[in-house]
């Protein structure tokens, strides 16, 4: 008798799947690593910067006692302990910065792989198979803690090795209780992610729900770091709970107690929510379709421009946010900079002026990055379009390549005007409340000088989108990550002038306090514009790929 | 020769290649005003290739391919403003409803009669206030069909656009193409249900790994495969076997089964002289035909 290929029909225990936890780990630990990795860079070139800058015991003095009572920085970065020393003044410099960061790639990655998994269909055949929703909830939870500890793992190891190899003086268990600091935002804004991807349907609403939550959270140890006796606010903010950690000195274990419980509550959670509710459901259910209005249905440009608004007003307030920050602190942060190595440093580039020329001549080169991000952000837009599909059915209608790619250049131009617009506003109305002496036309060229390596880039990535599609992604953010590298390295110490020079942002000349290098300004933008034309006219000719 | 105006869709030669995968072999179809054509071939045959480059969404390897007498590759959009197209797979905007997505589709093809896309979406039984995302697969398939129709273009191009579909929408489905071909227009019909093609189409074109390897109208098509004949005789049966095209599949004292692809005369005239009780013919479907064909 041939044997049946069918296998018997089991009743006792099955074994569960572990594809869940397998795919969660593979996909979270790649980017742990690499965060990891730049944290780590970024705590070092802190440190020993801080060497190089501040190598007096009285410069140290001079910057513990400007910030330690200055209220604007201490709301917006947490208060500013032991700046007379290195470990003091790495957590100052670079604490809040990476909690933040930590926090944003916490919750796009929980929501991805929670909620954006569902949405895509992914889990129908994870719970087709050996397991449930419920499971499957926890394996990908697991896998993302995985990660989490991994990161605290590296930055520990990359920090303490660091530290020895230049000679910080930190000890081990500084480094460790500094990095578990710096994990704890994650794991905090998985275990949100994780229940909020119970409670909403689209992975969309979990991300802007959890940014407001991040927000929240901000502007309330923010209130409570102000000076004006609110300090117990901090005791409601998450982000105020790992403030409250005071990692490298003096630091305070017993909060870890509030982290813990809290992100232990909101994963429990979350998996008995997993267990009551169906796949591709959520407990609060889809919201009702928002009206839009029939201008932007009306044409390739308008809808150009709905398809990325959302994004471009995240932009606009995140960038005029930080604009305001930086013009705000610039006289307080500007008085510590004068009468430092910093300002020798500086000077060295070609920057001069007073200290807070040249904090402004450096904040803008920190907006010619986020600006640089955002045009990336729209042209990945674009070729988010031809992958999935939709630029199929549009380019199947009247509408001509070189339309299409025209208007949502035009959109993208508009949207660096707008925003551009909306910084020089913010800037000179801070900067003049200040007496600053920063005219209107002064921060007019400021802007106008920080947007050609944004054009360059988004020059650069629909070259790529033209010729070879599928790497925009990859070359773009290439671009974007070798120059932001070139800087911390270059932070470090000495570098050859060559690598220095490969980075967009080095050939923004720190205006105010230098001159403004047209020449840079002009080749780069030049290389945009071509970039952009070339890339034009091959999109008109390739074949639309939507893979 | 045919006149050129009175071709929708010509392709000479037409290939693609991608690397070292041929797509599409040496194409060569004319697709008359008018009618509907049904486009078939198993999946990986090189049907959605061609619509693409009808569409001027690839460009052909070599070769040419024509709507309407303008080249695809050339003058897409003057091309477009006379065509509407389903893509097999439905991918819209996830975001907007069906309504919007309607409303943004007719609002790119500059013209749509709104009247009949009421009527459409009532026949379609589809809730346009939904959003595309939250969609079954068949109702996504029904917004990208409604948007199509709606615009009442010269030349329909259809790839697969019942998948999804439930056998009633199937059957309205087939009423807008019938109405599709009173009112004069032209239907490129993609699909593998057999069923679908033959209750529908006047000519099929049938593509193996890029080439074209059969094509006519169904009745040409059905005489290239065997039909099964039964017949069943008073007294004895005459010998057939000498009959070119007959296939014996069964025989016995006064019957005679088998397949038969010849000279309908010749072999009426061998059993003319031997009494028949019975005699059923049975003509091949275009499943039949389809199997024989990738059986080969």
């Amino acid at each position: 008798m041939a044997a049946t290929l069918v296998p018997q029909i089991s009743t006792s225990r099955v074994k569960r799947t572990r594809v869940p936890f397998r795919r969660a780990t593979k996909v979270s630990l790649k980017s742990s690593l690499l965060w990891s990795a730049a944290f780590g860079l970024v705590i070092l070139s802190s440190s020993i910067s801080y060497k190089s800058l501040y190598p007096t015991p009285s410069s140290r003095k001079m910057l513990q006692s400007v910030f330690s009572s200055n209220v604007a920085t201490n709301s917006l970065f947490g208060p500013a302990y032991h700046l007379d020393q290195i470990a003091g003044f790495t957590v100052f410099k670079s604490f809040f910065t990476l909690i933040i960061i930590g926090a944003i790639w916490a919750i796009f990655l929980s929501s991805k792989a929670l909620r954006g998994e569902e949405e895509n269909l992914t889990w129908e055949h994870v719970i087709a198979g050996t397991t449930t929703l419920a499971w499957a909830t926890l394996q990908v939870i697991i896998g993302l803690i995985d990660a989490v500890v991994s990161m605290w793992a590296l930055i520990t190891v990359f920090v303490y090795l660091g530290s020895l190899q230049s000679h910080l003086g930190f000890s081990f268990l500084q480094c460790a209780f500094f990095a578990l600091a710096i994990s704890s935002t994650p794991l905090l804004f998985i275990s949100f992610g994780a229940l909020a991807s119970q409670l909403f349907t689209e992975r969309k609403t979990v991300n802007i729900a959890l940014g407001w939550l991040l927000g929240a959270s901000y502007a309330l140890r923010l209130v409570g770091d102000s000076g004006i006796g609110l300090h117990w606010l901090d005791y409601l903010s998450p982000i105020g709970w790992v403030e409250l950690l005071h990692p490298m000195i003096g630091p305070k274990p017993i909060y870890l107690l509030l982290i813990l419980v809290c992100s232990g509550l909101c994963l429990a959670l979350s998996v008995a929510m997993a267990s009551k509710r169906d796949l591709g459901q959520s407990l609060l259910g889809t919201k009702a379709p928002s009206r839009i209005s029939p201008k932007y249905l009306s044409s390739s440009l308008a809808f150009s421009y709905k398809l990325i608004s959302t994004n471009l007003f995240s932009w606009l307030i995140s960038i005029s946010a930080t604009a305001l920050i930086l013009a705000r602190v610039a006289e307080s942060v500007g008085s510590t900079i004068t009468g430092s190595s910093v300002k020798t440093v500086l000077e060295r580039i070609g920057a001069q002026g007073s200290g807070s020329n040249l904090f402004l001549g450096l904040s803008f080169v920190i907006l010619a990055m986020l600006f640089a991000f955002m045009l990336l952000g729209q042209v990945l837009v674009m070729r988010a379009e031809e992958s999935t599909g939709h630029l199929d059915a549009l380019l199947s209608t009247p509408v001509s390549r070189l339309r299409w790619l025209g208007g949502r250049v035009m959109v993208l131009m508009a949207s660096e005007a707008l925003v551009g617009l909306i910084c020089i506003l913010v800037i000179w109305i801070v900067l003049a409340t200040e007496n600053l002496g920063q005219g209107f036309t002064s921060v007019l060229l400021s802007i106008a000088n920080i947007m050609p390596p944004g054009i360059l880039v988004a020059g650069c990535a629909i070259f790529v989108f033209g010729w070879f599609p599928t790497k925009t992604s990859v070359v773009g953010y290439g671009i974007l990550a070798w120059s932001m590298m070139v800087e911390i390295i270059a932070g470090l110490g000495k570098s050859s002038q060559f690598l220095v020079d490969t980075s967009i942002f080095h050939q923004v000349s720190p205006y105010p306090a230098a001159s403004i290098n047209w020449k840079s300004a002009v080749i780069m933008t030049g290389i945009g514009v071509v970039g952009t034309l070339l890339g034009a006219y091959r999109f008109n000719s390739r074949d639309i790929d939507p893979t | 020769m045919e006149n050129n105006s009175e071709i929708a869709i010509e392709c000479k030669d037409l290939s693609k290649t991608y690397g070292k995968t041929v797509a599409l072999d040496h194409l060569s179809i004319q697709i008359k005003k008018g009618q509907i054509a049904g486009y078939l071939g198993p999946n990986g045959a090189g049907k959605t290739t061609t619509i693409r480059l009808l569409l001027g969404l690839v460009k052909p390897t070599s070769g040419s391919a024509a709507i309407f007498g303008l080249d695809s590759k050339i003058e897409k959009v003057a091309i477009h403003e006379n065509l509407a197209y389903v893509p097999g797979e439905s991918n819209l905007w996830p975001d907007l409803t069906g309504a919007q997505t309607l409303d943004l589709l007719a609002n790119l093809r500059g013209h749509s009669d709104d009247a009949y896309r009421k009527e459409l979406i009532e026949r379609f039984k589809l809730d346009t206030s939904r959003k595309f995302r939250t969609y079954s697969k068949g109702n996504k398939q029904k917004v990208a069909l409604i948007g199509a129709l709606m615009a009442r273009s010269s030349l329909l191009i259809l790839d697969e656009p019942t998948a999804g579909l439930d056998p009633l929408m199937e059957v309205e489905f087939r009423g807008c193409i019938h109405e599709a071909r009173e009112n004069g227009q032209t239907v490129f019909l993609s699909s593998h249900i057999l069923s679908e093609v033959e209750a529908l189409c006047d000519q099929v074109y049938i593509l193996r790994e890029g080439k074209l390897i059969e094509s006519g109208n169904l009745t040409e098509l059905k005489h290239l495969s065997s039909s099964e004949i039964a017949i069943q005789f008073k007294d004895n049966v005459p010998d057939i076997s000498t009959i070119r095209g007959v296939t014996l599949l069964s025989s016995g004292h006064s019957h005679l089964r088998f397949k038969f692809n010849g000279d309908f005369n010749e072999l009426l005239k061998q059993i003319s002289n031997f009494p028949v009780i019975s005699f059923f013919s049975h003509e091949p479907s275009l499943e039949e035909l389809f199997v024989s064909l990738y059986g080969k």
